[in-house]
């Protein structure tokens, strides 16, 4: 990481899921990547709460989850 | 690196939970809060109107029994303008909720004007005086011909928009909650409470050791295992979420709950009348050993609606069936779900070892926002109509409330979870379903063995009285 990317962080939003472009932020997109999800479950129900797919690790992830291969939203 | 790339180093640890600024969901948020308002602004209407005199009857409209077409034809051209009414009626509830969560409006009523067709075309023929003889409860002729339909034709995919199963049987379980007395709920509340969390405990263990031992990783393993113990599908997405697991694996334990959950939906209704169980404790067995809501407000109203017509050969009161599996279901397994949610994601956080440099730590915020709200609209709705008839005598109750306030309630709830079904058996594409390999099919069966045997142990021997109570 160059120094001027690391100086920008403390000023820039943190580092983390929320701000990351791997996370897949819309819930519309659960349902095709989950097959039968649809039949006894839903992406808009409330126990999926603030959960979504992170397109790197192709795992599910939170907003405040970190990991070193952040990329901020364009 | 693109300039809008931030890197932490290798190994990152959480950020402060008060530097992330995670916008807050507000009461419209979801599908569950929306089917509290749904359910409630209908409950109110139909209060506002049974106390200025009139009623919902008139909008609540469904198929008489009837015995030859042409009866068939006659009745529907007579109460033409009030399913005309009550499509419209449906269409703007849900189609309001569902675009204000972000989905197509046109779409969604092109679609749900075939569902609403196909439910009234489902509702006559389970009206039709010779079905009971032929098992053609609306159910599981909903879910049957759903099944046989979406796994020979291919859908189009803006009919898809209008198939939604869970924001279906939450309007219906509110309510359910009207024509379900507070003081049932507060009596049978605890049982059903200490029920499920002997089966859901057992069920759950019994998933995840057997997963462990026979190689599963451990993540697979524990959502697996709330798949099974809690709430099927939505307990995997919100377990897979706690505990960061792999999509691969939250897939795997949505099939594994889909399939199991059909395959129960006609066994449980099948062995309950062979075994001779009352409708309330067929219901509670129902509660304690589906996967699904929605299979198991199918399966106990399947089993309710061949009590009703077996001429007393199934012992209890019809709605007991879907009242006790709702009390057992909804109040002893679905709210926990948060509970089990931060449990599982503190025990992987801080037990649980992963290789892919994700870095996640428990919320203790997760127990409500994984909260599902449509209980509160369930138990609401429960208060207003319990407060409503206790101003009434029994008598009164049965000769005025009942048939004006009620009943019209029923009916609506019925054609919810009419829809409900459809939309289950039409979203159920077999062979889109995720391949599972046999050590998860064989670890989640082995659970499922147990989950049968101890709720039925405990629904048909050691809290059979309660739940007869409510109506056996």
């Amino acid at each position: 990481m160059s120094a001027a990317v690391a100086a920008d962080l403390p000023r820039a939003a943190p580092a983390c899921c929320l701000h990351c472009r791997h996370r897949e932020e819309a819930r519309q997109r659960l349902e095709p990547q989950l097959p039968g999800m649809a039949s006894f479950g839903s992406a808009y129900g409330a126990t999926v709460a603030e959960s979504r797919l992170c397109g790197l690790h192709d795992c599910w992830v939170s907003p405040r989850d970190t990991c070193s291969q952040f990329e901020r939203k364009g | 690196m693109s300039e809008i790339t931030r890197v932490l180093p290798a190994g990152a640890s959480p950020v402060e939970d008060a530097a992330v600024r995670v916008p807050r969901t507000g009461v419209f948020s979801n599908e569950d809060w929306w089917s509290v308002w749904i359910g409630l602004l209908v409950i109110v209407v139909a209060w506002a109107l049974f106390a200025s005199g009139s009623s919902l009857k008139w909008l609540a409209v469904a198929p008489a029994k009837w015995t030859t077409l042409s009866e068939v034809g006659h009745g529907i051209v007579a109460h033409l303008p009030n399913y005309l009414a009550l499509f419209a009626t449906f269409a703007l509830l849900f189609g309001t909720g569902l675009a204000v969560l972000g989905h197509s409006l046109s779409r969604f009523l092109r679609g749900f004007l075939i569902l609403f067709v196909a439910s009234l075309v489902i509702f006559t023929a389970s009206a039709w005086t010779q079905a009971s003889h032929y098992n053609l409860e609306a159910p599981l002729l909903a879910l049957a011909s759903g099944l046989l339909v979406s796994n020979l034709v291919k859908l189009p995919e803006w009919f898809q928009s209008a198939l939604r199963v869970e924001f279906y049987i939450k309007v219906g379980i509110v309510l359910l909650g009207a024509t379900l007395p507070l003081t049932l709920l507060v009596w049978a509340g605890p049982v059903a409470v200490g029920q499920a969390t002997i089966v859901s405990l057992a069920t759950f263990f019994t998933i995840f050791f057997a997963g462990k031992a026979l190689g599963l990783d451990k993540r697979f393993a524990a959502v697996l295992g709330v798949g099974g113990a809690v709430c099927g599908v939505s307990a995997s997405i919100a377990a897979g979420g706690a505990v960061r697991a792999k999509r691969e694996h939250a897939s795997m334990a949505i099939t594994l709950v889909v399939v199991w959950a059909i395959v129960m939906i006609f066994v449980l209704p099948f062995a309950s009348r062979a075994l001779g169980l009352s409708t309330a404790v067929a219901g509670a067995w129902i509660g304690t050993s589906e996967f699904a809501d929605a299979a198991g407000i199918a399966a106990a109203q399947a089993y309710g609606d061949a009590a009703r017509h077996a001429g007393g050969a199934i012992a209890g009161a019809p709605d007991a069936a879907v009242q006790a599996f709702t009390l057992m279901k909804v109040v002893g397994r679905d709210i926990w779900i948060g509970i089990w949610a931060f449990t599982l994601a503190w025990v992987a956080a801080t037990r649980w070892s992963r290789d892919d440099g994700v870095q996640a730590k428990a919320d203790v915020r997760e127990i409500w926002a994984r909260f599902p709200k449509f209980v509160i609209g369930f138990v609401l709705a429960s208060a207003l109509v319990t407060w409503i008839a206790s101003h009434y005598s029994l008598a009164d109750y049965r000769k005025i409330v009942t048939p004006d306030l009620v009943a019209p309630i029923s009916t609506l709830r019925t054609w919810a979870f009419t829809f409900c079904f459809l939309s289950i058996g039409l979203t159920t594409r077999l062979r889109s379903l995720t391949a599972i390999g046999w050590r998860p099919f064989l670890a989640f069966t082995i659970g499922v063995a147990v989950n049968v045997v101890v709720g039925y142990l405990l629904s048909v021997h050691v809290f059979a009285d309660y739940w007869n109570g409510l109506g056996g």
